[in-house]
């Protein structure tokens, strides 16, 4: 039978690992492009980063619902599935604010480095004036997300993006890795 | 927090949960159906409406692939709110249609979205367009207390610019009957059955009402990504919702928002000078308006109570809160 067992330990746990990856994937990506020439392909760089950290952080509900699984070995329905993926990406998005924060205590002139690299990508990519207002706009992008409030409204639209994104996992989990009715009575 | 999400058939207001339907058999709480729908339809319509848009531009020959950017759309308002009445009317009523068999069977579809009325219902839209006119001074004294937050420069100039072309095209020769279906008929049916239809029956399922009434006041504030009018819209929000399980219907709530969004476009057009006198913006609206205000919308909320008793409404608080 189908037990609603708590899942907070599972989503914690899973959540914390996959936020690292993701932040370890983001930032060696990032380092990549500070490092690299200004070209277009830069650009492309930095839109894959956050296709990337995206990505690694919707195997978040997938994976804690299979670490629920471990610990129970209980049926579970695709609605608790999608309640476990839910919490995770939410779990994932916090810690990810928290890491990104933390690194920013690490390497306080990364975000300023890498700035400067897309300013000067795009510099080289448009031809002079074209593409005044777009850098304009970025170096405001980026001068929010310094706020209190750049920080509240990434990590609320982080929070929704992986919230639906993981609880999909998370049903996915439930197909994947939950035992059916039978089996579970059989253990 | 209380879960009345279970799975035996409960009486709630005149709908009868099904635990048969395809939510309740996988254990999706109502929550979760709510907010996935929200987050879905949300995504969907901007998606849709914005393709729609920039297609109709280009077939149309007003702009071209190499001068597409977003001032190009907002200059061209009319095809805008064309696709955009196309994309609520798909996803935020069709589809939210649709959706609803995930939730309800067929044949309770109306009565899961609150679509039914009773002989009570026109006095309750009756009530609900006077409440939306008497409530607008303490709408604008959080539209206000909204405005005092910092936000930061670029985000002002950026809604601000909106604004304007908004503005521009209200003082132009424009059609006002097809603006208020755009701005007013389309979202208020649509936004309702999206809104106060499907996803606060379905925060009902998984939490109090009160608490429901609030977290779908929040995300209709959230939806309209207008930072800078999130309080006043989520108290709309949050006042509609209240309407909506106070009268059993969606009906009023669809007038009150009407009400709000048709008054909004018709002031703007036969009074430019003063909906959109720029210095009025900072400025604190009287509080003895704002008193006034709050003392006559206290009275009609408590006449739509008064309307809206029902015989069985003591056994109805007894069942839900027993759980």
């Amino acid at each position: 039978m189908e037990q609603n067992n708590p899942f907070l330990s599972s989503a914690v746990i899973v959540g914390f690992i996959v936020s690292l990856l993701s932040t370890v994937v983001a930032l060696g990506i990032s380092y990549n492009i500070i490092g690299s020439e200004p070209s277009t392909s830069t650009m492309i760089m930095m839109s894959v980063v956050g296709l990337a950290s995206c990505l690694v952080g919707a195997f978040a509900g997938i994976f804690t619902v299979r670490h629920h699984v471990k610990m129970y070995n209980a049926p579970l329905k695709m609605g608790r599935g999608a309640v476990i993926g839910l919490t995770s990406g939410v779990i994932v998005a916090v810690f990810g604010t928290i890491f990104s924060l933390i690194w920013t205590l690490i390497d306080p002139s990364f975000s300023d480095r890498l700035l400067e690299t897309m300013v000067r990508s795009m510099e080289s990519i448009g031809q002079a004036g074209q593409m005044d207002e777009a850098i304009d706009q970025m170096y405001q992008q980026f001068e929010d997300q310094k706020t209190a409030l750049g920080q509240i409204k990434a990590l609320g639209i982080n929070a929704a993006i992986l919230g639906a994104l993981n609880a999909i996992t998370g049903i996915l989990g439930v197909k994947f890795f939950a035992p059916k009715p039978d089996d579970a009575d059989a253990l | 927090m209380q879960n009345i999400d279970h799975h035996t058939p409960e009486i709630n207001q005149g709908y009868q949960f099904n635990p048969q339907s395809w939510a309740e058999r996988n254990g999706f709480p109502g929550w979760v159906m709510g907010l996935g729908w929200a987050i879905g339809a949300f995504a969907l319509f901007q998606i849709v409406a914005g393709i729609l848009a920039i297609v109709i531009l280009i077939s149309t020959g007003r702009i071209s692939l190499e001068n597409l950017d977003q001032n190009a759309l907002f200059e061209n308002l009319d095809i805008l709110f064309i696709s955009n009445s196309i994309g609520q009317i798909l996803f935020l009523g069709g589809l939210t249609w649709v959706i609803t068999s995930l939730s309800a069977k067929k044949e309770n579809k109306k009565s899961f979205l609150r679509l039914q009325s009773d002989s009570k219902t026109k006095k309750n839209m009756g009530l609900a367009f006077v409440l939306l006119l008497v409530i607008q001074p303490v709408i604008f004294w959080f539209s206000w207390l909204n405005l005092q937050f910092p936000f930061s420069e670029s985000y002002l100039a950026f809604e601000e610019s909106q604004l304007k072309i908004i503005e521009n095209y209200l003082r132009s020769d424009h059609i006002v009957l097809l603006t208020i279906f755009h701005i007013g008929m389309v979202p208020a049916f649509c936004e309702e059955l999206l809104f106060r239809g499907y996803i606060l029956r379905n925060f009902e399922r998984s939490m109090l009402p009160w608490m429901a009434i609030i977290l779908s006041g929040l995300i209709f504030g959230l939806f309209h990504i207008r930072l800078t009018q999130f309080i006043p819209l989520a108290l709309l929000g949050m006042i509609m919702a209240w309407m909506t399980i106070e009268t059993r219907s969606i009906w009023p709530a669809v007038v009150a928002h009407f009400v709000n969004n048709a008054g909004s476009v018709l002031a703007a057009t036969y009074f430019p000078d003063i909906v959109m006198d720029d210095s009025l913006k900072d400025v604190m609206p009287p509080l003895y308006l704002v008193g006034l205000s709050i003392i006559v919308t206290y009275f009609i909320i408590q006449a739509m109570k008064r309307i809206n008793i029902q015989p069985d409404d003591g056994e109805y608080h007894v069942q839900r809160y027993k759980t």
